[in-house]
């Protein structure tokens, strides 16, 4: 025992793993021409794309968001490894997972982050069903390790109902919905047949960031950083307290969801405001809820994040339980290949048993994969 | 409108790992909707396709080549697309396009 340390003191040997891992956002590049192949033709001019200008410049082009210029630059070392990775092929793919410790992951898209970006429900549907014909063939064998996520466009409700139902019996084990609907917002009582829909099927509604707003808003000084804090991360808050406040949680007892990718620094100071305003604004309340709204998060909701001390030091006023962690492979903002480092420097305070559940038991729960005993 | 068309896909001196990847989409209307797509794959060849009834002229797209990657977009990479081609009116029996022309660009991007 420690023979070969003790020999050898400068030796680094990879530590044996601790505990079940699961990474609860991560992504998938998909083929470049996934949706050019397999969408409905009438569709196909409208998908996002790069346009050349009179100028020769190249301009982002994403019906429903502002057009870009693109500007050209070059990444190196582990960024332009990040930039690299996240490929569909499952062995390089499951290498880069063992290569961070990770036992399951729930795959998000990557250029599908933008199937709500289109303001038609036509197009967003048509687009997510694209995503989930596809991802269900490539992921779908790997069930122990991969959840692909099943992306699902709400603003046609009926047709939403639809897809909840196709794809529970295509496999998926989790409905992504974007984070805000263009004009309708997620507590007006029309998207009842949704919910009952997707509680029928027990699996839980992902909100992961950068969806259903255009996510970069701002521009000019400071633009990159406006960008992430208020239009990416920060919008997650809204479906939470439109669930938790508006009785959706109190009519659909089992229906859960969460934030993803948004971190949870936000999410105490959110339920005690949100309790705050049911107490101090009551004669404004409508409906009167059984319980606090902060309640019904701790019962239905969770939220994920990667790298974010200052949440994880305001645990005790969610609940441990409601908290997923997740390393966001490949993205830059995410832990990969570091999540180990990341994990030492902002878990150290937390018990045995409070990792345990946070790095893989509460998404095994959730998620279904299974954890050895 | 032409009965057959031949794309020319260019890059046939560069290696195949440096070639673009093309898809090739026939127009179905002036507003730029397309119908089926006649070819997916990479350039560096010359390919011969049968004109649909209904198709009044053709749209192309294009990626990096496979040995790129495209770190402009963090949603990766992207097509391309080439300017709208609409059949010339009395065209011939068989015309014959070079995608590389329709790029727009002036040969600027790579």
């Amino acid at each position: 025992m420690g023979m070969a340390a003790a020999e050898n003191p400068t030796a680094r040997t990879k530590p044996a793993k601790k505990y079940f891992m699961v990474s609860a956002d991560c992504h998938v590049l998909e083929p470049p021409d996934l949706w050019e192949r397999r969408i409905d033709a009438k569709f196909r001019h409208r998908l996002p794309r790069v346009e050349i200008d009179s100028k020769g410049h190249k301009i982002l082009v994403i019906e429903g968001a502002r057009s870009l210029r693109i500007r050209d630059f070059t990444l190196e070392g582990e960024d332009l490894e990040r930039a690299k990775g996240g490929r569909p092929d499952l062995d390089t793919r499951l290498r880069d997972l063992d290569r961070d410790g990770i036992d399951a992951e729930v795959i998000y898209p990557n250029r599908g982050l933008l199937m709500w970006a289109s303001p038609d429900p036509a197009m967003q549907t048509a687009m997510c069903r694209v995503w989930n014909d596809w991802a269900i063939e490539v992921f779908g064998p790997q069930k122990t390790r991969c959840a692909p996520v099943a992306a699902v466009a709400p603003k046609d409700v009926e047709s939403a109902v639809q897809e909840v139902q196709r794809v529970a019996k295509m496999g998926y084990r989790t409905v992504f919905l974007p984070v805000q609907v263009l004009d309708q917002p997620y507590n007006l009582p029309l998207y009842d047949p949704l919910w009952a829909a997707i509680q029928e099927t027990g699996m839980p509604i992902s909100f992961h960031v950068g969806t259903g707003k255009d996510p970069r808003t701002a521009t000019g000084y400071g633009g990159a950083i406006i960008n992430y804090v208020c239009h990416a991360l920060s919008t997650a808050i809204e479906p939470v307290v439109q669930l938790c406040a508006s009785g959706i949680c109190e009519r659909f007892p089992k229906l859960r969801f969460g934030s993803v990718e948004a971190g949870i620094g936000w999410l105490a100071w959110t339920l005690w405001v949100m309790d705050e305003g049911y107490k101090k604004h009551h004669f404004w309340v409508a409906p009167k809820l059984e319980m606090l709204p902060s309640d019904y998060f701790r019962r239905q909701g969770f939220a994920t994040f990667q790298d974010d001390p200052i949440g994880l030091e305001t645990r005790q006023w969610v609940g441990i339980d409601n908290l997923l962690w997740g390393d966001d492979y490949p993205h830059h903002e995410g832990t990969w290949p570091r999540s180990q480092e990341v994990i030492d420097r902002t878990m150290k305070d937390l018990t045995e048993e409070e990792q345990r559940k946070v790095l893989g038991l509460n998404a095994a729960k959730l998620y279904g994969f299974e954890a050895p005993v | 409108m032409p009965k057959q068309v031949t794309i020319n896909w260019g890059e046939t001196e560069k290696p195949p790992e440096a070639r673009k990847r093309w898809l090739g989409s026939w127009l179905v209307s002036r507003d730029g909707e397309e119908g089926d797509y006649f070819y997916d794959g990479w350039g560096g060849t010359e390919t011969i396709h049968a004109v649909p009834p209904e198709a009044i002229g053709l749209r192309l797209r294009w990626w990096p080549p496979s040995n790129q990657v495209d770190l402009n977009l963090e949603f990766g990479p992207l097509p391309t697309l080439t300017e709208a081609y609409f059949f010339p009116p009395g065209s011939e029996q068989a015309i014959k396009v070079a995608a590389l022309d329709l790029r727009g660009d002036s040969g600027s991007i790579t």
